[in-house]
């Protein structure tokens, strides 16, 4: 009897350890500070590796924790498998030398039977869930899930609300009868009531969301409820024909009874830019930071649809975050080809294009 | 004797204060439901019917009870599609997206004089285990799904408000 005390005292006793505020990995972060890089759209290589040059010396010079990963993982159509050699081309490769964990949601390519993304194949995401027991540092539990850091703390630094916005978003209508019709209603039921209560019971003192699909972008894909209302060809003009989410609308409706409002700052990608959003009105507090660039890169559409704290076209890129008590700070770098830093320090090394604090 | 006396009393001031059920239409399913008075009625993408199951005025989180529909493809003979096949049809789908999937009760009763499966179901959910109460029908070409889930701890505590919400099903316009 006095064993099993002992040893479950012990075993508490190494949770507790878990929860710590000291954190130590990838360049040497602690104290309660936590620092993240956040990439999107990052599975084309050789590209990403070019991107994970770069994050790798703003890593060793300001310190990570870990990183997130805003969809499109795997271009152009996801993995055939949880065995795919892709896995090992558009991830590991690109980020040997990273050795933190990486918390991936799903984006409409990593859903998609076709180069197009429709996003009408959703069984393929569940190989990337998968892939998580094989990976040192791939980290997606499931389709939508919770991530805090510290790990294991009661009382987190930053806690991470997850989403799968590609079932809710795609332009192809999902033919598989397991994502279709009741059964995919039920999936986003679920989804929305699962968020909504992990939000309420987050004693997080940060409050991040992360999804493939924005609220609001500057670029070709658009606004939800507006999504690729200026894009050429717009697909979403068979809408009815292929889908009917094909906008966005009811990711719209299903953002603003979830996250909006609710975490601090929405991180997403899709777009292949990179932009710092102010909060809208329909959304509340929320910040809104898009990271799309991390392996392809497009123009913006029209930069004044939303105002921007920052917003920048054409150039690979990623941001880097660091929380500090109840200051947030972000920082936006720009990648040129062949892995180069776009803005350099007079020691040439990396610095950022843009950086901005606030405090809540 | 005294003991019973003061259960009865305890029963009979639990029922006042439960205000009795209200009636719900949901014309994109052509039928009426009784729900509790509490719940709060909510959209979800693509549901006919969303509502949010509460216990003294507080959600009871990650749990929901819903109606939605499935397009059915006629058989060749032209004839609906049969309960029996769309019972096998959203088994097939659920075992297919679901990492375990386990029927923990079935049976038959009828709805409004339409026949139905009543289905109690478990299932690992993206975040945790859940269990569904699931009524399963079929009017005309549609199969219609009337649902509430919650978590596996939560729902003992809503399986009777699920169960009466489901029996109370009436239709607004006579079966196609």
């Amino acid at each position: 009897m006095f064993k099993r005390l002992l040893i479950a005292t012990a075993l508490v006793l190494a949770g507790c350890q878990g929860g710590s505020d000291e954190i130590g990995s990838g360049g040497g972060s602690s104290g309660g500070v936590v620092r993240f890089i956040v990439l999107g759209d990052s599975g084309a290589p050789p590209e990403s590796g070019d991107v994970a040059k770069i994050v790798e010396k703003v890593c060793a010079q300001r310190g990570c924790d870990f990183a997130v990963g805003a969809g499109d993982n795997i271009y152009d159509q996801g993995a055939d498998s949880v065995d795919d050699p892709i896995f090992q081309s558009a991830f590991e490769e690109p980020y040997k030398n990273l050795d933190f964990p990486f918390f991936m949601a799903l984006g409409n390519h990593d859903n998609s039977n076709s180069p197009l993304g429709g996003g009408g194949t959703n069984e393929r995401g569940d190989h990337e869930v998968a892939y998580t027991a094989k990976s040192s540092k791939w980290t997606m539990p499931s389709r939508y899930y919770t991530q805090g850091w510290p790990r294991g703390s009661s009382k987190p630094v930053v806690e991470l609300f997850v989403l799968d916005s590609s079932p809710i978003t795609h332009f192809f209508n999902d033919l598989n009868p397991a994502w279709n019709g009741a059964n995919l209603e039920t999936y986003i039921a679920e989804q929305k009531t699962d968020m909504q209560a992990a939000l309420a019971a987050s004693k997080a003192t940060w409050k991040f969301a992360l999804a493939h699909h924005p609220y609001v972008s500057n670029g070709m894909h658009g606004n939800a409820g507006n999504y690729e209302g200026g894009a050429q060809p717009d697909l979403c003009a068979l809408a009815g024909l292929i889908s009917p989410s094909c906008r966005g609308a009811d990711y719209k409706v299903f953002l603003e009874q979830t996250i909006c409002d609710k975490v601090d700052v929405f991180f997403n990608g899709h777009d292949h830019e990179l932009y710092w959003l102010k909060p809208v009105a329909a959304c509340g507090k929320t910040h809104h930071i898009l990271s799309g660039a991390a392996s392809k890169h497009r123009g913006i559409q029209d930069e004044a649809r939303n105002e921007a704290f920052y917003q920048v076209g054409d150039t690979h890129g990623f941001f880097w975050v660091e929380l500090r008590g109840n200051r947030f700070t972000g920082a936006a770098y720009r990648v040129g080809a062949g892995g180069i830093a776009t803005d350099v320090d007079d020691k040439g090394e990396p610095k950022p294009a843009f950086e901005m604090s606030f405090t809540k | 004797m005294r003991l019973l006396l003061a259960a009865l009393l305890l029963g009979l001031a639990a029922c006042q204060r439960q205000p009795p059920p209200r009636a719900v239409d949901v014309p994109a399913a052509g039928l009426q439901l009784r729900v509790p008075a509490g719940w709060q009625a909510d959209s979800s993408p693509g549901s006919l019917f969303f509502a949010l199951p509460t216990e003294q005025g507080q959600l009871i989180g990650r749990s929901f009870f819903l109606v939605a529909s499935d397009p059915m493809r006629p058989q060749p003979s032209g004839r609906p599609a049969s309960l029996d096949s769309y019972v096998r049809y959203k088994e097939e789908q659920g075992r297919a997206q679901a990492r375990a999937y386990r029927v923990v009760h079935s049976e038959r009763l009828a709805l409004d004089g339409v026949e139905a499966e009543l289905r109690e179901i478990e299932l690992s959910g993206q975040m945790e285990p859940r269990r569904s109460l699931a009524a399963l029908l079929v009017r005309g070409h549609e199969g219609l799904l009337l649902v509430g889930s919650a978590p596996v701890d939560d729902f003992p505590r809503l399986r009777r408000d699920f169960e009466a919400v489901i029996r109370s099903l009436r239709w607004q316009a006579p079966a196609h």
